[in-house]
């Protein structure tokens, strides 16, 4: 029996002009798992709300979901206890001051007795390897733990179905791993299962794609068969992981591929038998369809940059720390962040600041910029001690980008808000609006298309490129990074990318904290690699002379292990998949 | 930052055990006690039967004194407004200035009975977790359903808004520490420009939560919560016979001191 009929059903939110959902189909059997892939705006979480019974459909001709009719208000209430929604942001999920309430609330709700609940609780906590936490304040929680927690209050309530609402988006690798593999269990176990994604290694866990494209099914079908057809997953603008990046690289380059490979094995399967049967060949369709526009970079150097800044001595600044230890403040107890941390980094370097989390990645960018003060050992901008005059000046040369800067951004246009760096810097109205202007274009955001709209109307990697210009209009000489690529989908996050090679194209010295050892080894020569405070590595990262970064600390970047894997010289591994395909074809 | 927001104190003792109903219906019958007779002997009672029950919660003095120092000013205050103002034969004059007795003694009053109702409502606070005390409300109001008063939905109003505390606290962290790197000044200036200042900040804040919301009202649906709906618990407030015990001590208190 169908866990899920829909049939020509269609919703549209209040005061829109088109239907999110525009007469779907859509059926799912009893124990299938199915992907729901689509870029944004496609209706891909809209459809997640509606299948957990969260928002009303205008029309159907039929929309049953575990045998309850989704056209009524009471079939839309029956089926919130047998669809369990878990969302994207782990956050804002979580009601109470425990997790083990949290988890318990679905219970509470429908009015079970605290016998039944706390056995059920119980249970949920250990399938969830939660027991240790579960006296834990949500707030205390990792992202990861948070999202576990959210999952197990989803499931504790009895269900039939479960649809994940892109639920690793806002994760780290191992909150990510983690999570996939909860579901994986849950599939293996006969649940129903709805994953919305746009990444390809998670819709790998289904066993059916369903591909959305403006509220309509464009593609639906058993995933193997998605997997053989790269061009559908290029239209999309789905996540690649870098196996099917190289993989499309070499299709580019004339290769034929048998089907699309998601892991270093499969692609080095796919290369070492190019020889396949021409049965099985298959020319890559790049689709029929033109492909989304990418941002617009401006090819020519803004100008309006050297007439600025003219004064400060060169692009690039050198960063130095000696000796540096910090310490947070925790009720009077001191907690070290930073123990003894040493290093140079050269103007005009790009370096990859890499480690697990709690190292004291986003510390060291903090102590860099002057915001913490080191409790021990100095910073050097350009050679200047602290205790120079000059210091302030420098410290104001270095942008920081936090995690999540968009959540700055307050005016009411996007030009105005990235005047407000500049104009806390005493400039001319004149230099502002130049600052402004080349700092629009730096991010790919013109003015003259974008300056007067709203940043709340941006979507998300706009908003996150917006905050950035915001720092770079201050015209930063070097500039620092906290995760910039968290929590963005993936056409945005390689709109991101481009942006920041551009910059350290130009000279400016980029520090880029991250967890994603790929996009760092594409964008940065040198590494700083820190484990619980203390620097473990420092220097030239891959080629000729590289410093060796441990591995069980920091996963190599793809493509080293693929050229390991292939037999060729590591100190040669390309720095993107277009290399790589270079290489190798 | 815990101890800013909340004052609870965990720690094992049979207060720290007793239900939140009965300790909170305790304080509040003694807090109204202690301002209904003019007597050292009544106030000193009550302040001892403070004294005893913060012993007997096991908290560090210092958590005391945390919640006490920052009332100590107003407590002067108010003693010297008293002395100055309240009526009485002067003993002491000296130009305006008058000291009476009477005031002196009224100034005493007041100040020891400020005193004890933070040590009682101290012992409260410390002793039972937000949570607890609000569901403790929560129970205490249910006859005001009667008056459609929703009792339940505000308490669980008030344990998700205690919930968000930390999150918000720890955005506006966030908030403040990237506009001050875009050279934004929250500490100079008039109040004006403090308060323009702050415009940065506190807009992204509200847009956050709104989004919060939002997405935490559709979590909460999917969860099966339905407002006005009953609902039961993980951890019901339970009372045992210990708490029937605080009562009658407490009930005991405050006849001692009447008839003392």
């Amino acid at each position: 029996m169908a866990a899920v009929n829909l049939q020509n059903v269609r919703f549209r939110y209040p005061g829109a002009e088109s239907d999110a959902l525009a007469g779907l189909d859509l059926t799912v059997d009893e124990g299938e798992t199915i992907a729901v892939v689509g870029p944004n705006g496609s209706g891909k979480s809209t459809l997640a709300r509606v299948l957990g019974g969260l928002a009303p459909l205008s029309a159907g001709r039929e929309a049953s979901v575990c045998g309850c009719d989704l056209l009524s208000e009471a079939g839309r209430l029956a089926v919130r206890r047998e669809v369990g929604v878990l969302f994207q942001n782990p956050e804002n999920q979580l009601v109470a001051e425990h997790v083990e309430e949290d988890v318990a609330f679905g219970l509470e709700n429908l009015a079970w007795p605290s016998e039944r609940i706390r056995a059920r609780t119980d249970e949920m906590l250990a399938r969830f390897d939660l027991e240790k936490l579960r006296r834990r304040e949500p707030h205390l929680l990792s992202g990861g733990q948070k999202q576990r927690t959210a999952l197990a209050g989803v499931l504790a309530v009895p269900r039939r179905v479960l649809v994940l609402d892109e639920p690793t988006a806002m994760l780290d690798a191992a909150g990510r791993d983690d999570l996939l593999e909860a579901v994986r269990r849950l599939r293996a176990g006969g649940m129903t299962i709805v994953v919305v994604t746009q990444e390809m290694d998670e819709v790998d866990v289904a066993d059916r794609v369903v591909a959305l494209e403006q509220g309509n099914v464009r593609f639906d079908g058993p995933s193997g068969e998605f997997f053989a057809r790269p061009g559908i997953v290029r239209r999309l603008r789905l996540g690649l992981p870098m196996a099917g990046e190289v993989a499309l690289a070499l299709a580019a380059r004339g290769r034929v591929l048998r089907r699309l490979p998601l892991t270093l094995a499969e692609l080095a399967d796919e290369y070492e038998s190019g020889g396949a049967g021409e049965g099985d060949r298959l020319r890559l369709d790049l689709g029929d369809e033109p492909e989304m526009r990418p941002i617009a970079l401006a090819a020519r150097e803004p100008s309006t940059f050297s007439r600025v800044s003219a004064g400060t001595t060169g692009q690039g600044m050198s960063l130095r720390c000696e000796e540096v230890s910090f310490a947070y403040d925790e009720g009077g107890r001191p907690v070290p962040a930073l123990r003894d941390v040493s290093f140079t980094v050269e103007a005009g370097a790009s370096v990859a600041l890499l480690g697990p989390s709690g190292a004291g990645k986003s510390t060291l960018l903090q102590v860099l910029r002057g915001l913490l003060e080191p409790s021990a050992g100095r910073v050097l901008l350009d050679g200047v001690a602290p205790d120079d005059a000059e210091a302030a000046a420098r410290q104001r040369q270095v942008g920081i980008v936090f995690q999540t800067p968009e959540l700055q951004l307050f005016a009411a246009s996007a030009a105005e808000d990235v005047a407000f760096g500049p104009r806390h810097l005493g400039w001319s109205e004149e230099a502002v609006e130049a600052a402004v202007d080349a700092a629009l274009e730096m991010v790919g955001m013109p003015r003259a298309e974008f300056g007067v709209r709203h940043p709340y109307s941006l979507s998300g990697g706009e908003q996150r490129r917006l905050a950035l210009a915001g720092v770079l209009a201050m015209q930063p000489r070097a500039l620092l990074l906290d995760e910039p690529f968290v929590n963005l989908d993936p056409a945005a996050r390689r709109d991101l990318v481009a942006v920041l090679a551009r910059l350290a194209e130009r000279g400016t010295t980029v520090v880029l904290a991250t967890h994603d050892q790929d996009v760092a080894w594409e964008l940065c020569r040198d590494v700083i690699v820190l484990d619980g405070g203390r620097l473990l590595t420092a220097g030239r990262w891959g080629g000729p002379g590289g410093v060796d970064v441990d591995a069980r600390l920091v996963r190599p970047p793809f493509l080293v292990e693929l050229w390991r894997r292939l037999g060729r010289d590591v100190a040669t591994a390309p720095r993107s998949p277009a290399q790589a395909a270079e290489a190798l074809a | 930052m815990r101890a800013a927001i909340t004052q609870y104190y965990p720690a094992e003792s049979a207060l720290h055990r007793a239900d939140p109903r009965a300790k909170f219906v305790a304080v509040t019958a003694l807090a109204i006690a202690l301002f209904t007779r003019d007597s050292f002997v009544a106030l000193a009672v009550y302040g001892a039967a403070g004294a005893v029950a913060f012993a007997l919660s096991r908290v560090p003095g210092r958590w005391l004194w945390r919640a006490m120092r920052p009332i100590l000013w107003l407590i002067g205050l108010t003693f010297v407004a008293q002395v100055l103002f309240a009526p009485g034969d002067p003993f002491f004059t000296l130009g305006p200035l008058e000291l009476s007795e009477e005031g002196l003694r009224l100034a005493a009053y007041l100040s020891v009975r400020l005193i004890v109702l933070i040590l009682l409502g101290s012992v409260l606070t410390l002793t039972t977790p937000p949570v607890a005390l609000t569901d403790a409300l929560a129970w205490l109001g249910r006859p005001l359903r009667r008056l459609r008063v929703p009792s339940d939905e505000l308490a669980l109003m008030v344990t998700i808004a205690l919930r968000f505390i930390p999150t918000l606290l720890a955005e506006l962290d966030a908030i403040m520490r990237a506009q001050r790197a875009r050279g934004a000044d929250f500490s100079s200036g008039g109040l004006v420009r403090r308060a323009r200042a702050l415009i940065p900040v506190l807009v992204p804040l509200f847009v956050v939560s709104f989004r919060r919301a939002d997405e935490l009202a559709l979590a909460m649906e999917a969860r099966c919560y339905t407002p006005g709906v009953a609902r039961t618990r993980l951890h019901p407030l339970h009372a045992r016979p210990a708490d029937a015990v605080l009562l009658v001590v407490c009930a005991g208190v405050i006849v001692a001191a009447s008839v003392l």
